[in-house]
């Protein structure tokens, strides 16, 4: 097998924060081969979206990273802020969850794509007009000659994540992060943009890396999921396994919780939650010295509470934390 | 837009209206005959009774108000004391102070917009911090005593500037000469409020999730200051301007009075010392209407650069 | 289980007063400026005590004298004492200050809560109100009161006292617009609370903080526009010392004695700085947001 596009090992993310470190990744490894679809899945604050955005140090200052992530042939994390902006925007580019806000209010959608392409690719600011309407044609805005000189505000939430799409795949990139690309949308819009993810990797091979807390969203688009937990992985396989037979107990609960269709956001207007796991995410202050999910797990003993249990394959492509794994 | 624009024209001749009445009663409201003021502090009946007449003392309030305001739309504000038309007393005075506040703009954007973008994008460095405690002592030493020590450093000391007095614009290095003191003191406390709100304003556009998506798309951080952040808090940072108007507007009467600067300013201080109703009453409408026509310029500079407003018309 | 047990804990008001107050002595800078700001206001009320001289006396020996043993910081034109008249110059920055500050907040937080909590036209009649009060800058008003009553302290700080206003009501406003959203408002409608109970008792209680913080960087302006309208003859008038009245006065000796114009200017920058120090300060301790 070829060796992967991205391959991150022993990633830890730390913030500083006046009132001591939180640990929001610890020491998590994985890949990313050319094509494939890796969806990482977890509870709000588990570290999927940080992990992420250290891979391009999108993270605020506090923030402290240690590990390696070869991209390509090149470690990301050792990369000059220089070699970095070149390969942002341009080899890895984001989809973030908000279109509302993750777009300027006061520039041109046209322009907004229009700055990625004179950026990275030179083009001059008719070959970056034309190639704009290429793209938001591409992600299936209808009129898009017109839609190019219109303001943010001006569009609906879907047509402000296809701009993002667009923004994102102007320079075909190698990997697409898409960061709770659909959570903010309606859910009949929500399938659209996932539909059009999934045309994007067929159409452009273009690797994507999708977070999310929805298991549903996964299942959809993925070839391989990883599940985290507390900023560590709690369990990777390919999508089919992880479904059919899920080994950690929080994976399980994870899917005993998916929200049904249409049920969408609950009457506060808060995103749907996974309820059905008793307990709440430990505090990230200091790293627990046990399985952090004993807490919540039916099967904790005392093995659980007191040794942290290292990842081991009960499969060949398939990795779990647990001392105690397999389906209920 | 053309409902935001007639809406704020509307709201602004409303409170043009409520201003002038305030205006005209607060005059009314001064212990003392005005017909006494008028004749020449005469006491004969007759005399007071055809002067009463004569500024329809003897008619309601109301015709007397209509009949102020009146005139006041076509330009006549009246004569003052010494029977000189106020209207053009103001209109030979005003553009001195114009001039002066226009410099003081100028220096107070120059400075305070670059130093408040500074601070926030270093924000916790040294910069930072020298330039909010410039802001802080800019905020705190009053202008006119800042103007003394001026006076006294560069004019009474060093002979570098003259100490007061204004020279018309035909001779423009005498001009500037004169006004270098002046702009400078009414700069600083304008430039410490835009350094202030320059500086928040970009605290919360850097922070915004656009940053981050612009910081993703691989934009240097020129770019990503310039273009994403900059563009946002000034927006935000021009309708501050238009309410600092009313700061500027003091602050020309303090400065015109230290540095003996025949202007407006110095004009309403004089109005008030010498007593003289009309024109008291003519300088308060002119500062009064400049306050709210800039402010209403400013609002409709605020929707052209907005597109939220500018597309829509929706309410800011 | 016993009644005594930790009290301090289970009360949450006093838990936060204690939060508050640790997070305020971790500030140097704002514990400075209550400790300056402490200095002023009890040299401006003490001032009969601390003054070396009094007010208005003259000495005749020593005018335009520097500063000696007799007097610390030299005489004026008169041959008055500098410090006392700085002390007793001390009383009209302070009380200009402190009751243009009251009176803009008792006039203008009710009408800014009702404005924002009622909406609708009664909020676009105050919106105008505050328009037209905006149109008028502090020295117009300030000489507009002074022609229509004559110029003196008392008018000057009804003059600042109104020129704050317009900020307070939009600061009041916003807030009762933001807290009529809280989860207690409809709670207390529910409980058959009237208007008048959820404007005082729930509203106004949870924006004291805000404007706590507001009144503190009021006083600042207040001072300085006292001392401005004192130099211009609108505000106190001489011979009653007031840091304005005491620069109206050097500024026809600044070439023999300048220092006469450098103290009670210092004096009004220190005291300017510390109450903007002291209001940055709570601010900060009330909005941790705003910091780091």
């Amino acid at each position: 097998m070829a060796e992967p596009l991205l391959e991150v090992t022993d990633l830890s993310v730390r913030f500083d924060t006046d009132d001591g470190p939180v640990h929001a990744v610890d020491k998590l490894s994985f890949t990313l081969d050319r094509g494939e679809v890796l969806g990482i899945v977890g509870e709000s604050g588990c570290g999927k979206s940080v992990t992420c955005m250290s891979l391009v140090r999108l993270l605020p200052e506090t923030a402290v990273i240690s590990g390696r992530a070869v991209f390509d042939g090149t470690d990301l994390l050792s990369l000059s802020p220089r070699g970095l902006r070149a390969i942002r925007g341009r080899d890895i580019s984001f989809v973030f969850q908000e279109p509302m806000t993750s777009l300027n209010p006061v520039l041109k959608v046209g322009r907004q794509i229009g700055e990625v392409l004179t950026k990275h690719l030179g083009a001059s600011r008719r070959e970056a007009r034309e190639r704009t309407i290429e793209l938001l044609h591409l992600v299936r805005i209808p009129a898009p000659h017109r839609r190019l000189d219109e303001y943010p505000h001006q569009l609906s939430g879907g047509m402000r994540q296809r701009v993002m799409i667009a923004m994102a795949l102007a320079c075909n990139p190698k990997v697409l992060i898409a960061d709770e690309p659909t959570t903010a949308l309606d859910v009949t819009i929500q399938a659209g943009v996932l539909d059009l993810m999934r045309d994007v990797r067929e159409r452009l091979g273009t690797s994507i890396v999708l977070i999310t807390h929805n298991l549903g969203v996964v299942a959809d688009i993925a070839d391989r999921v990883l599940v985290m937990y507390a900023g560590r992985k709690a369990e990777e396989a390919p999508v089919r396994d992880l479904y059919a037979e899920p080994q950690h107990p929080y994976t399980i609960g994870l899917l005993g919780s998916i929200p049904l269709p249409f049920e969408g956001e609950t009457e506060d207007g808060e995103r749907p939650r996974l309820r059905e796991i008793p307990g709440r995410v430990p505090s990230l202050r200091e790293l627990p010295t046990w399985c952090a999910f004993a807490d919540r797990c039916p099967r904790a003993d005392e093995l659980t509470r007191s040794t942290v249990p290292e990842l081991r394959y009960v499969r060949p492509d398939h990795l779990v934390a647990c001392f105690h794994p397999g389906p209920e | 837009m053309a409902g935001f624009l007639l809406r704020k024209v509307g709201a602004a001749i409303v409170v043009l209206l409520l201003a002038s009445m305030l205006v005209f009663l607060g005059v009314r409201a001064i212990p003392g005959d005005p017909a006494i003021a008028l004749g020449a502090e005469s006491r004969d009946p007759a005399v007071l009774a055809a002067i009463r007449h004569k500024y329809l003392l003897d008619r309601p309030l109301p015709v007397q108000y209509a009949h102020w305001i009146w005139l006041a739309v076509h330009g006549d504000l009246g004569v003052d004391q010494r029977d000189l038309s106020v209207s053009h007393t103001i209109v030979s005075r005003l553009p001195i102070s114009l001039e002066l506040a226009f410099l003081s703009m100028i220096v107070a954007v120059a400075f305070g917009i670059p130093a408040g973008v500074i601070a926030a994008v270093r924000r916790g460095k040294v910069s930072d911090y020298a330039v909010t405690t410039s802001a802080l002592v800019g905020l705190s030493v009053p202008h006119f005593w800042l103007g003394l020590l001026f006076i006294v450093w560069f004019a009474v000391d060093l002979h570098w500037l003259p100490a007061n007095g204004y020279v018309s614009v035909s001779h423009p290095v005498a001009n500037l000469e004169h006004l270098v003191m002046p702009c400078i003191v009414l700069a600083l406390g304008l430039a410490a409020v835009l350094m202030r709100q320059m500086r928040a304003s970009m605290l919360i556009s850097l922070s915004a999730d656009y940053i981050r998506t612009a910081r993703a798309k691989g934009l240097s951080e020129q770019t990503v200051i310039l273009r994403h952040a900059l563009r946002n808090s000034l927006i935000t940072v021009t309708t501050v301007i238009g309410l600092q108007l009313g700061a500027l507007i003091s602050g020309v009467v303090i400065t015109e009075t230290i540095f003996g600067i025949a202007g407006f300013g110095a004009l309403t201080v004089e109005a008030v010392n010498q007593r003289d109703y009309t024109l008291i009453q003519g300088v308060v409408l002119v500062a009064a209407t400049g306050y709210v026509v800039v402010n209403l310029a400013v609002d409709v500079v605020y929707a052209f650069l907005n597109p939220r407003i500018r597309a829509s018309g929706a309410r800011a | 289980m016993s009644v005594v047990e930790a009290p301090a804990i289970t009360n949450p008001r006093a838990r936060r007063r204690m939060l508050l107050r640790k997070r305020f002595m971790r500030r140097p800078m704002a514990v400075a400026g209550l400790v300056v700001v402490l200095v002023f206001v009890v040299t401006a009320i003490f001032a009969p005590l601390l003054a070396p001289y009094g007010a208005g006396a003259t000495d005749f020996n020593a005018l335009l004298a520097h500063p000696s043993s007799k007097h610390l910081l030299g005489t004026d034109e008169l041959g008055r004492d500098e410090l006392s008249r700085l002390i007793w110059g001390a009383r009209a920055s302070i009380q200009a200050g402190f009751f243009a500050t009251v009176l803009a907040m008792v006039v203008a937080v009710p009408i800014g809560l009702v404005a924002g909590y009622y909406r609708g036209w009664i909020d676009t009649v105050i919106a105008r109100i505050t328009d037209v009060l905006l149109a008028f800058p502090f020295i117009i008003l300030a000489v507009g009161l002074a022609a229509i009553l004559g110029p003196s302290l008392k008018n000057a700080t009804i003059a600042l006292g109104v020129a704050a206003m317009p900020g307070v009501i939009r600061i009041a406003r916003g807030e009762a617009l933001a807290l009529r959203e809280e989860d207690y408002v409809p709670a207390a409608v529910a409980n058959g609370a009237n208007d008048f109970t959820i404007i005082f008792r729930h509203i106004l209680p949870n924006m004291t903080s805000t404007l706590l913080v507001q009144a503190t960087l009021i006083i600042p302006g207040a001072i300085i526009g006292e001392a401005v309208l004192s130099f211009l003859g609108l505000g106190v008038q001489p011979p009653t010392p007031s840091w304005g009245v005491m620069l109206q006065d050097a500024q026809s000796y600044l070439g023999q004695a300048p220092r006469l114009a450098v103290y009670p200017g210092l004096a009004i920058v220190l005291a300017s700085i510390a109450f903007n120090v002291l209001g940055d300060g709570l601010r900060d301790i009330f909005d941790p947001r705003t910091t780091r």
